[in-house]
């Protein structure tokens, strides 16, 4: 009689433990988060725009045949090259990575939920760095065309940070 | 030939709503605005038909479509498999809409 007269208790506290587990697994606002994601931005998308404004640079030398437009040329299509490049690909896959590990830290369902959205950027910045070491350039046009739906991905990190902040579900 | 854009985003967006059917009213301002995006990248393929190669072609289809599927499956109510799909419906409305338009064979 006594044991069932505490069971009650017990349920009610493992309860609230448990409530409280759930709560501090509940993804929450982190402004060092918020600033990383701005960052990560920004740098993918400063790379993207200095290999637009080279490939435009080339398209507008390439019919040029003085020597010195041929030299700026040159200068133009070794800056824009792969080789000179490879950096910013290594630099973008670091700080998205930095970036996952610490937003899906929680182990809650929006983890899940992220980890998805981080491949699709990871793989759009695989197949930029692919298509750049094979063809060695990348079109002004085509980089264009990749840099919009690439910075949408990142809005959608960026839109998940502030409904936190707002105190929104996440998504 | 010349394609009303206008008329293959209602098209584009009704694709994707089809695929995603009970689960569209979640999804349907943040698909919506992503999907005009792909209209106005697919207006820039059709500006650049003389000049994009079929690599490049395939490079930024392939972009979109994984940005489009990234950000409908970052909803808690959307699988990946039926963001996958929803992207590949409303991308082959795009596609078919630049074959007319372009003319080019590899799309």
């Amino acid at each position: 009689m006594r044991r069932h007269r505490f069971l009650p208790a017990w349920h009610a506290v493992c309860l609230l433990l448990g409530l409280a587990i759930l709560a501090s697994c509940a993804p929450t606002y982190d402004e060092t988060t918020d600033r990383q994601i701005m960052a990560v931005q920004q740098t993918t998308d400063a790379g993207l725009v200095r290999l637009i404004t080279l490939a435009r640079r080339i398209d507008s030398l390439k019919d040029l045949s003085d020597p010195a437009s041929q030299k700026a040329l040159a200068d133009a299509r070794a800056k824009a090259g792969y080789a000179a490049n490879a950096d910013f690909y290594d630099t973008a896959e670091v700080d998205l990575t930095s970036l996952q590990l610490r937003m899906t830290a929680t182990p809650d369902l929006s983890a899940t939920k992220l980890d998805v959205l981080f491949t699709t950027i990871r793989d759009n910045l695989d197949d930029l760095r692919k298509f750049h070491s094979e063809h060695g350039l990348i079109g002004a046009r085509a980089l264009s065309l990749a840099r919009t739906p690439i910075n949408q991905q990142f809005k959608t990190l960026m839109q998940y940070e502030l409904n936190l902040k707002s105190g929104k579900k996440a998504a | 030939m010349a394609v009303d854009w206008t008329q293959v985003l209602a098209q584009a967006v009704q694709a994707a709503q089809g695929v995603l059917a009970g689960k569209w009213p979640v999804v349907r301002q943040a698909a919506t605005a992503q999907i005009t995006a792909l209209i106005a990248n697919a207006k820039a393929i059709e500006d650049a038909k003389d000049t994009m190669t079929e690599d490049e072609y395939e490079l930024v289809k392939r972009i979109q479509k994984r940005a489009l599927t990234g950000v409908l499956a970052g909803f808690e109510a959307i699988g990946i498999v039926a963001a996958e799909q929803a992207a590949e419906a409303a991308w082959d409305v795009v596609a078919g809409a630049l074959r007319t338009a372009t003319g080019l064979a590899f799309i």
